[in-house]
């Protein structure tokens, strides 16, 4: 190497110069890598820091949409059961009502057999009479039943008398008669009018639709699946 | 002028470079190869054309790189030396950043197996560059890359007598590490004899110290230019530390921060300086309990701050990171007392004859904190005595510790024969090289057996 005893010429300048190029460049592109270690670094740093608060987001909306999900579903499954439940009610309700209407239809032959309906007649006015529990009572049918209601609360005052002791004087009033749509029985009232025994054909449906539901519901549609107390 | 970026793989290497340069120019017998039925006419007819366009074209970067594919057929079908090499150095050439294919990467390591020195080292460069080329995106490619192999190959590299494959070998390295996943893998235990050869490298810059005077007489193996291979290598080492369960063993395993405190303190070049202080922030920012025992036993707040009162360094980073560290430094050494000290010497495993060891003060003080936690401070004590690689003083060391112990402690007597360190203190006290250790490990039974009677 030449030292400072001459000057250099051309060729030796322009290779120093083109050295001392070289080793600059070299030492800035080394402190330029290690600059882009660092900022590598610090990419990743804050990637994983926005990947983690991304994937906690979007965790917590899913999460919120499966709940929402979940419940709208659920409100779904209620409405349908209740739906369904009143359907069952109105077709069980529609059976009944049928099998009302059928006994209605049963009822207006019952005045037909003359017989039987005698015997009857005489009950219901042996019930009255003891439920009143008075000695004057009045008779009120219908007026096509009058002939056979004077004859029905002759025998059941007889009864009466040898079943408690006790007189009654029944008055068969004509002047006032039931309306047909009774379909037959009788009506016995005491104390001038003031209390009554609705002992008629249509007042005994009722009552007895009334009552007897539960065996009816028994007949026509088995027992509750979930009962358990059958005493 | 446009600024250049930072090329994935930077070699820089004089003897490297001319090697290249007079490979570009050596005559190939390609038609020589079409005759024999190497390589077919088509091919040879392709690589005239490529010739042609790279020597007279000053744009055609893009025709250029579909003669890849050429190249990378050629490379597997050749086996002669010359011819690869010239191959190597023009696909060196093309592929720039680009990220190479599966064939290329296949080819490489076929290289790797030629005897060629050259060779091998071009190829490691080409593959280093190819997976930094396609850093970005693929993760799941780094994964799969075998930087086993590489560092394998790289570790006979570094084995060397030539100076200049050390250095290029651990420039690759430099560049590989760039790649998390390579970090964790030269971590690992395959490349565990790599990472050692690469710190061996290190120390061996320090050794001319020690030796001759002169360093031009004394070359030792490996070492181009000093203040560049301890650059280059901390660079690795660097890199490494990034990933934070590298950070917190790599003291243990290598006692790094010792040996770099001495480089730092001897340290011409300023950039040796920047990138050892990089270091040490990068282990105490994710490291910090592992690394702080070592740092204060290396002594090195002592040296960061000569460092920044003697020189005022020209580059800002380093003025910046030199303060930082010596506060963060300061501020883990705060609130630490004597007994502080002297646990971390113990967990730094480097014991050495400081005044606490010698004051009785010390020890009647503490006795009855080396019994806390299941005599956990005992217990370091005798492993110590039973660990391979630890130094003469600190085996010495140690035995004066436990015969302090046992002095102000009569109780101790019982739990040293109970973990077998009684057994192990007689048997250095016979089997010891060192008078030293032979020494305190006398007057350590010495203290065991006094007054042994009362138990």
């Amino acid at each position: 190497m030449s030292t400072a005893t001459r000057p250099m010429n051309d060729e030796e300048v322009f290779s120093e110069m083109n050295k001392m190029v070289a080793f600059i460049r070299q030492e800035a592109l080394e402190k330029a890598r290690e600059i882009k270690v660092k900022a590598d670094e610090e990419f990743n740093i804050e990637k994983a820091k926005l990947v983690r608060q991304e994937s906690i987001n979007v965790e917590e909306q899913f999460q919120r949409k499966v709940k929402q999900a979940e419940v709208k579903q659920r409100i779904l499954t209620s409405t349908l059961i209740n739906k369904s439940r009143l359907q069952v009610l109105q077709a069980r309700q529609e059976m009944l009502d049928s099998v009302f209407s059928e006994a209605q239809e049963a009822m207006k032959s019952v005045p037909q057999d003359e017989a039987k309906y005698l015997e009857l007649l005489v009950d219901l006015c042996l019930q009255a009479f003891v439920q009143l529990n008075d000695e004057t009572v009045n008779v009120r049918g219908r007026k096509a039943d009058t002939e056979l209601i004077k004859s029905a609360v002759e025998k059941a005052v007889v009864v009466y008398k040898e079943k408690t002791g006790k007189t009654v004087r029944a008055t068969v009033v004509e002047t006032s008669p039931l309306h047909d749509s009774v379909l037959g029985g009788v009506r016995v009232s005491a104390l001038n009018d003031r209390i009554s025994v609705d002992n008629t054909l249509q007042a005994r449906l009722d009552l007895s639709s009334d009552r007897m539901l539960p065996q009816l519901r028994n007949i026509l549609f088995g027992q509750s699946p979930s009962r358990k107390f059958f005493n | 002028m446009t600024v250049p970026d930072v090329p994935g793989a930077m070699v820089n290497n004089q003897f490297f470079e001319e090697f290249t340069d007079k490979v570009r120019v050596k005559p190939i017998p390609w038609e020589g190869y079409s005759r024999a039925g190497l390589i077919s006419g088509d091919e040879l007819r392709e690589l005239k054309e490529y010739q042609h366009l790279a020597h007279s074209s000053t744009s055609g970067g893009r025709d250029l790189a579909e003669y890849m594919g050429l190249l990378v057929r050629l490379t597997e079908k050749l086996s002669s030396i010359d011819a690869l090499q010239y191959l190597l150095v023009q696909i060196d050439d093309l592929l720039g950043d680009s990220c190479g294919g599966e064939q290329l990467q296949r080819c490489m390591f076929r290289c790797l197996e030629k005897k060629d020195d050259y060779l091998g080292l071009k190829a490691c460069k080409i593959l280093v560059g190819s997976i930094a080329g396609c850093s970005a995106q693929a993760e799941a490619e780094q994964r799969e890359f075998p930087f086993a192999r590489l560092f394998g190959y790289l570790e006979r590299c570094m084995r060397s007598e030539l100076t200049s494959v050390v250095d290029v070998a651990v420039q690759v390295m430099q560049s590989a590490l760039r790649s998390r996943h390579a970090r964790m893998v030269l971590f690992g235990e395959d490349c565990a004899p790599c990472l050692t050869q690469l710190v061996g490298v290190l120390r061996r810059t320090q050794q001319p110290l020690t030796g001759a005077a002169g360093s031009a007489g004394s070359r030792t193996r490996g070492v181009v230019a000093v203040p560049q291979t301890q650059y280059e290598v901390v660079f690795c080492l660097w890199l490494l530390s990034f990933e934070r369960p590298i950070a917190a063993a790599l003291d243990r395993r290598l006692d790094v921060i010792a040996l770099t405190a001495e480089i730092a303190r001897s340290a011409v070049k300023e950039k040796v300086v920047r990138i050892v202080v990089a270091l040490w922030a990068n282990l105490l920012r994710l490291a910090a309990p592992a690394n702080v025992p070592a740092m204060l036993v290396g002594r090195v707040p002592a040296c960061l701050a000569t460092l920044g009162a003697g020189r005022s360094f020209k580059d800002e980073d380093l003025r910046a990171d030199l303060k930082q560290l010596s506060e963060d430094l300061a501020e883990h050494t705060g609130v630490m007392t004597t007994w502080d000290e002297y646990l971390n010497e113990l967990a730094s495993g480097k014991l050495a004859w400081s005044p606490a060891h010698r004051s009785e003060q010390f020890w009647k003080l503490h006795i009855r904190r080396m019994d806390e936690n299941d005599h956990r401070v005992v217990r370091q004590l005798a492993d110590l005595l039973t660990e391979p690689t630890a130094s003469e003083t600190a085996l010495a060391v140690a035995c004066h510790d436990l015969s302090q112990y046992v002095r102000f402690n009569p109780d101790g007597k019982r739990l040293l024969a109970r973990i077998g360190a009684k057994a192990r203190v007689m048997a250095l006290m016979t089997t010891s090289k060192c008078p030293d250790v032979r020494y305190e490990a006398l007057l350590c039974v010495q203290q065991i057996m006094l007054n042994a009677w009362r138990n």
